[in-house]
C-alpha cells in the first residue's frame, strides 16, 4: 500500500469546511461566486464537492465507514480538474488528495472496475515520420486522448515550423490508470515507457495532449529527457489566417491549472489573427469541460454547456481549446444548445 | 409507499438521498462532537416543497435539521439520529432588490458572495461578516445575530431583518412584518402587536424553517479613515473604548488579542509558517515585543459618504485619543483595515484558515456577549483557562452599536481533530468556558453544545421558550434538542 495513512489524515484534517471549493471565490466580482465544480454543480449534495469527499476520505481511512456504490460514485464523479485546489484558501492543502487516496484504496480493494470505465487506450497509428535520426520524439499516444487526424495535423504544423522529430508510437502514457488510482499498473507502464525512451535515444519528448503532457512532465521522472508541449515549438512561427473573428479560449484543466500554461495558446490564437475575448470563467478559474472518456457524460454535458454559455456571453464566434476530447465535448454541447459558436481544437487551425 | 418514496415524490429523486455517501458527508462538524446518523438528506427548492416535507415529517414524527449551505462547521445544526437533514442551498433566489426602499428579499441559500455581486451595481450592501463567500446571508449572519463589520454602527446583524416567511413545525406558513400584509412590500419589520420576526432570530431552525426574508440594505461609504490603538492590558482599554463607542466617534471598533487580526499582508513572521498557519501565543508575544507592539490592540474606523463627514469625526476622535495619550500602532498594511475589500475573498482565507491549520483542522468559535465594562474581569481568565488545557485561545472583540451597549467576545480555539485527547480537552475547555461566561454575566447566544449550563442559570426563561416552541412545533420535529427545547414529555 502506497498511502501514508497518518500523513493523509493530517492533510485532510486541514479542510476548514469553508465551501470555497464550490465556486470561484476570487475577485473580480463578475467572476466571484460562479460555480466551478462540475460534479457538485450536477449532484448538488455536499458529497460531490471537495469538502464532502474530504469528509468521506477521512472516515474511510479511520475505518468508520467502508466503500459502497454511493461512495464509489462520489469518488469517481470527481473530474480531477483542480478547481477546488485553485479556490482552497488553505496553504499547501490539495482537496483532490481525498479523491486520489480513495481511488487508490478502491483499486486496492478490487472495487474500482465496477465503476470506472477504462477508456480505449489502443495506440494511435501514426504516418507522420519526419527525421528518423532525431533525438526529439512526438509522443503519439492512444485513442483515449486523440486520433490519427489530429496527430497528423500537429505533425504537419511542427514540420512547417522546421521542427525535426520522429514519432514515438505504440504506447500510451498510462494517464487513465493514474486517474483510476491504479498506481501499480501506472508505475509499470511508466517504467516500460521510460526504458523505451532511453533505448530510442530520446532527449526531448513532445506531448500534444494536455493530460499526456501533465503525466509525462509531472508523474514521470525522466532524467535527461525534456518534455515540451507542441505549442511551445510553434510560438512565433504561426502566420495569420483570419481577421476580424472574435475567438475565446477554453483552458483545459491539465494544461492550465496543473501546468500553468495560460498565455501560450492565447498568443498563438492571436498570431493566427483572431480577436481574443475572455470568458468570465477563465485561466485559473476556468470550468472544466469534463471531456474525459472515463467521465460521467451527464456531468460533462452540464459543464461543457456552461462553457458554451460563457463563450456566448463573451461575444465569441469561435471557441478554441487544446485537445481533441475537449473540442469534441464542447462541440457536442454547442450543438445541443443550438449555439452558433464554432468549436475548434487549436491543432486543427495551425 | 415508504418514507423515502414520499420524500422523493416531493423534491424528485435527484434531491433526496439516504445513501451512505450523502449521509456521512453531512455528518460532520469542526466542533469536538460526533454528529448522529440521520435518515436522509433532502434539498427543497421552493417554500411549497418545504411545507410538504414538514407536513410529512409531522405525520411520521421525523426530526428535521435545516442547514443553509453545506454542512455545519460550528456545531449548531447537527444531524440527529433518524432525522432528516434539510439542505437549503437550492433555495438561493434573490427575489427582489429595491434600491429605493433599501430592502432585498432573499432565500436562505443566498450566499454572501452572491449578495455582494448582486448589490454591486447599486453601491449597496447588507451585513456581512468576515467569513467565507459561500455561506448563507440569512442563516450564518442575520438569523445568527451575526457580527458583521457594521456591528458598531447598527448593532447585531438582525438589525437588517425586515420580515420573514417561515414554515412552522405544523407545516403552516407564517409571514411577519409588512410583507405579511402585502408580500411585495417589505418596507417595515413590524405589524400590530409583538415583533414576531424575532421569534426566528437565533432559533437555529427550532421555531420554524425560514424560506424567505427581507433584509435592509445600507450604502457602501466610499470615504474611510482608521487608526490602531494599543493597550498593555485589556482593562486599560475599557474606559476609552466605551467612551468612543458611546459618543459614536467610530463606526467600527474591533479589538483583538495578538494574532487574531493579523492577515496575510502584514509585517508578520511568515517565514515561520509559510504564510497562513497561526502561531503559538508565546511566539507571537516575542515577535510583538520585538516590534514594540502592545498585547492588545483595537482597530477603529470611521466611514462616510462625504470626506467632510469623515474629517470632522476624525478630528474629534484624534483629539480624544491623543488627549489620553493612547498609543497608536502602525497597522496600515493589515487587511482588517480594508474589511470591505477583503469580504469577497473571505477571511477564511486569511484568519480562520490559519487556525484550522494550526493544529489539525479543529476550529471552535466560542462567543458570549458582555458589556465593555466587564472585559477586564472576564477575558483574561479565558486565556489562562485555555493554556491550562494546552491551547492558545485568542479573542476578538466587537463593540455593539449604535452606542456601545454591549460587546461580542469571541474566542477562537484550534485543535487537532484527529487526536481524541485533544478533542476531549477542547470539549472540556468549551464546557468550562461556558460556565465561566455565564457565571460572570455573559450571555451565550449561539454556542449550543452546553444548553444545560445556560438553562440552569435561566430556568424561567427556558420554560417560556419551551412553551413557545410547543405552539409553533407541537411535535418538536424542528432541530430538536439544539437549544435544549425538547419538552420533558418528548425527551
Amino acid at each position: 500500500m502506497t498511502i501514508e495513512k497518518e500523513k493523509v489524515l493530517k492533510d485532510l484534517g486541514l479542510c476548514a469546511r469553508c465551501r470555497q471549493c464550490r465556486m470561484v471565490c476570487e475577485v473580480p466580482i463578475a467572476t466571484t461566486m460562479l460555480p466551478i465544480c462540475p460534479s457538485g454543480e450536477f449532484y448538488k449534495f455536499d458529497t460531490y464537492f471537495a469538502s464532502g469527499r474530504v469528509t468521506l476520505a477521512k472516515k474511510i481511512l479511520l475505518g468508520k465507514i467502508d466503500f459502497d456504490e454511493s461512495i464509489l460514485r462520489a469518488v469517481y464523479s470527481c473530474a480531477l480538474c483542480g478547481s477546488c485546489k485553485q479556490q482552497c484558501p488553505i496553504l499547501n492543502f490539495d482537496p483532490m488528495e481525498a479523491t486520489t487516496v480513495m481511488r487508490e484504496l478502491a483499486v486496492e480493494k478490487g472495487l474500482a472496475d465496477s465503476i470506472y470505465p477504462m477508456p480505449d487506450t489502443t495506440p494511435i497509428e501514426c504516418d507522420c515520420a519526419a527525421c528518423a535520426d532525431s533525438d526529439t520524439a512526438l509522443f503519439v499516444g492512444s485513442q483515449a486522448q486523440s486520433d490519427a487526424e489530429t496527430v497528423k495535423a500537429i505533425a504537419t504544423a511542427l514540420k512547417k515550423a522546421s521542427v525535426c522529430f520522429k514519432p514515438f508510437a505504440g504506447a500510451d502514457a498510462g494517464e487513465y490508470l493514474l486517474r483510476k488510482g491504479d498506481i501499480k499498473a501506472f508505475s509499470a507502464i511508466k517504467e516500460s515507457n521510460t526504458a523505451a525512451f532511453k533505448a530510442a535515444g530520446i532527449k526531448k519528448l513532445i506531448a500534444h495532449d494536455p493530460m499526456t503532457y501533465k503525466v509525462l512532465k509531472q508523474d514521470y521522472v525522466l532524467d535527461g529527457i525534456e518534455v515540451v508541449f507542441y505549442l511551445e515549438l510553434l510560438a512565433g512561427k504561426v502566420e495569420a489566417k483570419v481577421s476580424g473573428v472574435k475567438a475565446t479560449y477554453h483552458d483545459p484543466s491539465y494544461l492550465g491549472r496543473y501546468l500553468g500554461v495560460y498565455d501560450l495558446p492565447r498568443a498563438i490564437i492571436t498570431a493566427l489573427g483572431y480577436e481574443l475575448v475572455e470568458m468570465v470563467r477563465t485561466k485559473e478559474n476556468a470550468m472544466s469541460s469534463g471531456a474525459f472518456p472515463d467521465y460521467i457524460p451527464a456531468v460533462a454535458d452540464l459543464a461543457s454547456k456552461t462553457i458554451i454559455g460563457d463563450a456566448e456571453q463573451a461575444g465569441a464566434q469561435v471557441l478554441i481549446t487544446v485537445g481533441r476530447n475537449a473540442a469534441v465535448q464542447l462541440q457536442k454541447a454547442a450543438q445541443q444548445l443550438g449555439s452558433a459558436i464554432v468549436v475548434k481544437d487549436l491543432a486543427t487551425l495551425l | 409507499m415508504d418514507f423515502a418514496e414520499r420524500f422523493i415524490s416531493i423534491v424528485g429523486k435527484k434531491h433526496f438521498s439516504t445513501e451512505l455517501a450523502v449521509i456521512e458527508a453531512y455528518r460532520d462538524t469542526l466542533f469536538p462532537v460526533d454528529p448522529e446518523e440521520p435518515f436522509g438528506v433532502i434539498m427543497p427548492e421552493t417554500t411549497e416543497q418545504v411545507v410538504d416535507i414538514v407536513k410529512l415529517c409531522n405525520e411520521i414524527e421525523m426530526p428535521i435539521v435545516p442547514i443553509a449551505v453545506g454542512a455545519p462547521i460550528n456545531g449548531m445544526n447537527l444531524p440527529v439520529k433518524n432525522g432528516l437533514v434539510m439542505d437549503m442551498s437550492r433555495m438561493n433566489k434573490i427575489h427582489d432588490i429595491d434600491p429605493d426602499t433599501m430592502v432585498a428579499v432573499i432565500e436562505p441559500g443566498v450566499t454572501i458572495g452572491q449578495m455582494i455581486k448582486a448589490l454591486e451595481p447599486y453601491n449597496l450592501m447588507t451585513s456581512y461578516p468576515n467569513s467565507s463567500p459561500p455561506v448563507s446571508v440569512l442563516a450564518n449572519i442575520i438569523f445568527l445575530k451575526g457580527s458583521g463589520q457594521h456591528i458598531t454602527k447598527y448593532g447585531t446583524a438582525d438589525y437588517y431583518l425586515q420580515g420573514v416567511e417561515a414554515v412552522l413545525g405544523t407545516g403552516e406558513i407564517m409571514k411577519t412584518g409588512s410583507g405579511a400584509l402585502d408580500s411585495s412590500d417589505w418596507h417595515f419589520r413590524y405589524c400590530l402587536g409583538p415583533d414576531l420576526s424575532g421569534l426566528f432570530i437565533g432559533s437555529l431552525g427550532t421555531m420554524g424553517i425560514v424560506t424567505k426574508a427581507a433584509v435592509k440594505l445600507a450604502p457602501i461609504c466610499p470615504y474611510t479613515w482608521s487608526v490602531a490603538l494599543g493597550f498593555d492590558k485589556i482593562g486599560d482599554a475599557v474606559k476609552p473604548i466605551n467612551y468612543i463607542g458611546k459618543m459614536k466617534m467610530a463606526d467600527y471598533i474591533n479589538g483583538q488579542y495578538w494574532y487574531t487580526g493579523v492577515s496575510a499582508d502584514t509585517d508578520y513572521p511568515w517565514e515561520v509558517t509559510g504564510g497562513k498557519a497561526a502561531l503559538p501565543l508565546d511566539y507571537m508575544d516575542k515577535w510583538r515585543e520585538s516590534k514594540g507592539l502592545t498585547p492588545v490592540w483595537f482597530h477603529l474606523a470611521i466611514e462616510g459618504i462625504d470626506e467632510r463627514e469623515v474629517a470632522v469625526r476624525r478630528q474629534m476622535l484624534e483629539e480624544y485619543i491623543d488627549g489620553l495619550g493612547i498609543k497608536r500602532l502602525d497597522m496600515s498594511n493589515d487587511s482588517w483595515y480594508h474589511v470591505r475589500d477583503t469580504q469577497i475573498q473571505g477571511t477564511i482565507s486569511s484568519v480562520a484558515a490559519r487556525f484550522c491549520r494550526h493544529r489539525g483542522g479543529g476550529w471552535s468559535s466560542l462567543v458570549f456577549i458582555a458589556p465593555v465594562k466587564k472585559w477586564g474581569e472576564i477575558l483574561d481568565p479565558v486565556i489562562e483557562m485555555g493554556r491550562k488545557y494546552g491551547f492558545d485561545p485568542t479573542y476578538l472583540l466587537k463593540v455593539f452599536g449604535p452606542y456601545a451597549h454591549t460587546s461580542q467576545c469571541r474566542f477562537v480555539l484550534s485543535y487537532n481533530k484527529s487526536d481524541p485527547d485533544e478533542r476531549a480537552r477542547a470539549k472540556k475547555f468549551t464546557q468550562e468556558f461556558t460556565q465561566h461566561a455565564v457565571a460572570n454575566g455573559g450571555v451565550i447566544h449561539r454556542q449550543t453544545l452546553q444548553p444545560g449550563v445556560v438553562m440552569a442559570h435561566q430556568p424561567e426563561y427556558y420554560a417560556l421558550l419551551k412553551q413557545l416552541k410547543k405552539i409553533v412545533d407541537p411535535k418538536c420535529i424542528l432541530n430538536r434538542g439544539v437549544l435544549g427545547l425538547v419538552p420533558e414529555d418528548q425527551e
